[in-house]
């Protein structure tokens, strides 16, 4: 299939094009938080791109969590239906537009094992989980390629008390109390494992905000 | 360990999505109080949305992308929330804006115990009507949910996985991009800051021009401002090429000035 890069007529175009290219409807050039400020205005060629740049992300993480497929691709749908309907809501001062809809993937998946027979069988997959099978695992993508290989460096610098409850949290859909109970570890030692190890996580991956 | 300090150490427990909904409760009453702690939570909300990507990516079945494109349409949006009248004028004064959001969030969370159930209802239906047609083709799907609106054809279209895309200079300025998808049978161009090469009385007429070599007129387009869109009428077959020509206004049967052709590319 010919890409814009097999249109460009001569070298000299390029400048011209990418111009241009930030008028049309549907490009790489504009952005997904600006592209998800048009999607709040019932723009859906804008809804089909935000799907098309997240949509392997979101039910990836989704999958990850659920692992089931078939229930994995409905709360993939519920996420993408939410985008559409709360567009409106997102501040794109608050943050990015991928952060927000992972953020709210994540939310939409944990709500489900908490809710399902799923979650009665996720203590079985406890102690598969390799993150670096995954990490190998990983599409070509290098884009996000090199932010698994930002957060695999992150993740070594936690503790391995500290990794093991993000994981358990984040991974697992295990709430504080729950991973508490699990451990054998008081809910004021898992609460500072949680909050100590996101600090070291954010600092070492440079968020800012 | 007293109250507060319990409330404080939990960011982390609820940036990681690890509480209950009494505890995320609880603890937004202490982030409503604490642009420190909201700072904090940020900073956390984006650290884990990084977690994400250890994740392998799953494409999902190309379906997926046809069915929410259906559904869109008997989906409501929710206004900006400025004037949002869920909440009494009370609340919205005494809560600082991102613990408004967040106690949206929470009421959404409740009010999400029911609706998806009514979303599977809908995509049951929405499924149900595609079998009464008479199609798993992606085609079927959209000609039967999405009629004839412009919008919902280019989305679709925008939204094929053969998508086949190619962007033209004009002579006088300006660019056509033209999206093809023979999947769809559809293609579309878009006029970028093409409106100015259009003398008076005159119109952009659009062409198929099929492997013998006919012209076969595919609508009219008149770019309004500095950019617009038009769906070709007729369908598209892989291999057809498009071209477009200025004529007078109405069109014509066949061109009757030089044809621009858009697709495919003519440096290719």
């Amino acid at each position: 299939m010919p890409g814009i890069g097999g249109a460009m007529r001569d070298a000299g175009a390029v400048q011209d094009e990418s111009a241009a290219l930030e008028e049309a409807p549907a490009v790489e050039t504009v952005s997904t938080e600006d592209f998800l400020a048009r999607v709040a205005r019932g723009d859906k060629a804008a809804f089909a791109v935000v799907y098309d740049r997240t949509a392997a992300r979101v039910l990836g993480l989704i999958r990850r969590i659920l692992i089931d497929p078939a229930q994995s691709e409905e709360v993939c749908q519920e996420v993408f239906l939410e985008i559409w309907q709360t567009a409106s809501r997102f501040e794109p001062n608050k943050g990015q537009a991928t952060t927000w809809i992972l953020t709210m993937a994540h939310r939409r998946a944990i709500d489900r094992i908490r809710s399902s027979q799923a979650g009665r069988d996720r203590d079985l997959r406890i102690g598969v989980r390799d993150f670096h099978r995954d990490y190998d695992d990983v599409s070509e993508r290098a884009e996000i390629r090199l932010e698994n290989e930002r957060v695999m460096r992150a993740m070594q610098q936690l503790t391995e008390l500290q990794r093991q409850a993000i994981t358990l949290a984040y991974y697992e859909g295990f709430t504080q109390t729950e991973i508490s109970a699990k451990l054998g570890v008081p809910l004021g030692t898992i609460k500072t494992r949680l909050r100590d190890g996101m600090i070291r996580l954010r600092d070492a991956m440079g968020v800012t905000s | 360990m007293n109250h507060a300090f319990d409330r404080a150490a939990s960011s982390g427990a609820y940036s990681l999505g690890a509480m209950t909904e009494r505890e995320a409760a609880d603890f937004e009453k202490a982030l409503a109080e604490s642009e420190e702690l909201r700072a904090e939570v940020a900073g956390f909300t984006e650290t884990a949305a990084l977690l994400a990507s250890t994740a392998p990516p799953v494409e999902p079945r190309p379906e997926m992308k046809a069915d929410l494109l259906a559904l869109l349409d008997s989906t409501p949006q929710l206004p900006a929330s400025t004037g949002e009248p869920a909440h009494s004028a009370d609340d919205e004064d005494a809560a600082p804006v991102v613990a408004a959001s967040l106690d949206e969030r929470r009421e959404r969370r409740s009010a999400e115990r029911t609706r998806p159930r009514a979303l599977l209802v809908l995509s049951a239906a929405a499924a149900a009507v595609v079998l009464f047609v008479g199609g798993t083709l992606l085609g079927g799907v959209l000609t039967a949910v999405s009629g004839e609106r412009t919008a919902d054809r280019f989305a679709a279209l925008n939204a094929a996985p053969d998508l086949v895309r190619e962007v033209t200079e004009l002579p006088d300025g300006g660019t056509a991009v033209v999206v093809a998808s023979a999947e769809l049978g559809m293609s579309a161009v878009v006029l970028n800051d093409a409106d100015q090469l259009l003398p008076e009385h005159k119109t952009f007429q659009l062409w198929y021009l099929d492997q013998s070599g006919d012209a076969n007129p595919a609508g009219l387009m008149e770019p309004e401002g500095n950019r617009n869109y038009a769906m070709l009428e007729g369908t598209y077959v892989e291999g057809d090429h498009i071209a477009m020509t200025i004529e007078p206004d109405g069109g014509s049967t066949q061109p009757t000035t030089p044809a621009m052709v858009l697709l495919p590319s003519s440096a290719a």
